[in-house]
């Protein structure tokens, strides 16, 4: 009898999911490191046990579809849009199984712009992984390629638990050391205070969003900063109104509004957050429109020959900084001399469509 | 008395004398402990103490100094920035957000010191010398012009477009 007991307590003990997050709908992974685990837990909990006495910004409500921002309405948002939360690891490294599937929604491909990629210098760093959507990619892979996937994900010692990857809103989301960083904390003396906490639930919003939009807007894919932008040529920057990056700035504001325990020094580097955010949100895309403007059509051309240049270069296994730099020149100087002759029309951002496309 | 009994008393003595030297480091221990402590503690609060209101001056002054040295020597370029490549970029820089702290101390010491004229024009010279920075990221730029605007009270209005758009969002924040 008692033997029983130690033995059915002991497959209890081995079989039951070990790990839940402080919103109990994001199932954390197993395999996540345990200190990263511990901290992702506490912070989902420091938003729990936030207070939001202070109005929201309608322009909060707005973007994130909301009829009040507190507690219970951010981790329902946060919840619906992410539902497992993973290691870093190579997507090839996942414990993925596919099957043939055909019932996908018959839509528009997303928008996803393709960057003049800089031949590699050798001189880059490989950044470390912050945190990442990979759900709304799984999603778009399936739907490619016609196929289901379903992710398997460690939940206990010998037990794990799959996650159908039926829309992007199954919300897999891959958080990497980059998060817990000291070099990202707002305060590096307390690492348990509420600024760092919140500092990274800002992220995990900002990733949340990538489980939105279908169609088109499918996964709010980042925009190719234009070239004067601070990030030129690499996808961080929203060609819409209510992407993540606006998400993830209008949270910060709603955290700097209402966190009471967070010091001044905090709030400022917040602020630092809120502005990095707002920057990346291009409001209008300049397009060149048809004009008989000589200099226009003079580096127009040029341009073709250049990008054609460059192409071959690739194709070649050689593309040259000097090509890349020539593109670069010409792309600015069209520009200067299309608003000189007023050929340049500037297109408004839009709100995208935020619903969510599902099987 | 036969071998086995003399060897068996050295071993009971050895032991005996073996536990009792333990005992005493054991003693000395607790015996410098407390001694140590409140020597450290008394030190360590007189060290941080301050003793006039001049102290505290120096240490603000000191602090702010500091933070804008840093930030001033240690600021990366929009071009370094730029050589991140993408995974670096997607949210705030690293190098960036480490000298945040600074940005973030500087607003804690104008906030705690708003009398202190040394204090406010040497932030106000930062912010004004950190706004002008062509070559460093927009976004500290335009944290630093409206600080400018808010503790120097200067206008946004001869910004460039984009400064003047972030600066001003930045400055409609609730009072830091």
């Amino acid at each position: 009898m008692i033997l029983r007991s130690i033995f059915s307590f002991i497959l209890s003990m081995v079989f039951m999911p070990q790990v839940q997050g402080g919103a109990e709908q994001i199932f954390l992974s197993k395999n996540i490191d345990k200190h990263q685990r511990k901290t992702l837990s506490r912070d989902l909990d420091q938003l729990k046990s936030m207070r939001f006495g202070a109005a929201a910004d309608p322009l909060t409500l707005k973007v994130m579809g909301l009829e009040d921002v507190n507690t219970s309405s951010l981790l329902d948002w946060l919840s619906d849009r992410v539902s497992v939360v993973i290691e870093d690891v190579d997507v090839d490294k996942l414990n993925l199984k596919a099957k043939r599937f055909f019932n996908y929604p018959r839509n528009a491909e997303p928008t996803i712009e393709k960057p003049l990629v800089a031949p590699s210098t050798g001189g880059g760093s490989k950044g470390v992984t912050v945190m990442s959507n990979i759900g709304t990619g799984l999603y778009f892979a399936g739907k490619s390629s016609q196929q289901l996937f379903t992710l398997k994900v460690k939940s206990g010692f010998l037990s794990s638990k799959s996650f159908d990857i039926k829309s992007p809103r199954t919300g897999v989301i891959q958080i990497g050391e980059g998060l817990f960083l000291k070099k990202y904390l707002m305060n590096k003396e307390n690492e348990l205070a509420p600024a760092n906490s919140l500092g990274r639930m800002a992220v995990f919003f900002h990733e949340a969003r990538h489980s939105d939009g279908n169609g088109e807007s499918l996964g709010f894919f980042h925009a190719v900063c234009p070239t004067d932008h601070d990030f030129a040529g690499v996808h961080a920057c929203d060609r819409n109104l209510n992407g993540p990056y606006t998400v993830g700035a209008q949270i910060i504001k709603e955290f700097i509004n209402n966190c009471d325990q967070c010091s001044v020094s905090e709030k400022e580097q917040m602020r630092l957050r809120y502005i990095d955010s707002l920057n990346r949100v291009l409001k209008t895309t300049p397009v060149i429109a048809e004009t008989t403007d000589d200099d226009v059509q003079m580096l127009s051309l040029e341009l073709d020959t250049q990008k054609m240049i460059y192409q071959i270069e690739t194709m070649a296994g050689k593309p040259t900084l000097v090509t890349y730099k020539k593109i670069i020149e010409i792309e600015k100087n069209l520009l200067a001399a299309a608003q000189r002759a007023n050929a340049v029309e500037l297109v408004p951002s839009k709100y995208w469509n935020a619903s969510s496309e599902s099987i | 008395m036969d071998k086995r009994k003399i060897i068996l008393l050295a071993l009971i003595f050895s032991i005996s004398a073996l536990i009792g030297s333990q005992n005493r480091s054991d003693v000395k221990a607790i015996k410098v402990k407390p001694v140590a402590s409140p020597t450290t503690k008394t030190k360590y609060v007189q060290t941080q103490e301050p003793t006039s209101s001049e102290a505290v001056e120096l240490s603000a002054i000191e602090k702010l100094d500091s933070s804008i040295l840093k930030l001033t020597t240690a600021m990366p370029s929009k071009k370094a920035v730029r050589e991140l490549g993408e995974q670096a970029l997607h949210h705030l820089p690293a190098s960036i957000a480490e000298l945040s702290e600074d940005l973030g101390s500087i607003k804690q010491i104008v906030h705690d010191n708003p009398n202190d004229g040394q204090i406010i024009g040497k932030a106000i010279a930062f912010y004004r010398t950190c706004s002008l920075q062509v070559e460093w990221s927009t976004s500290i730029r335009a944290l630093c012009m409206a600080n400018l605007h808010e503790v120097a009270g200067e206008s946004l209005d001869s910004a460039p477009v984009e400064l003047y758009r972030l600066a001003k969002l930045a400055v409609e924040l609730p009072e830091t």
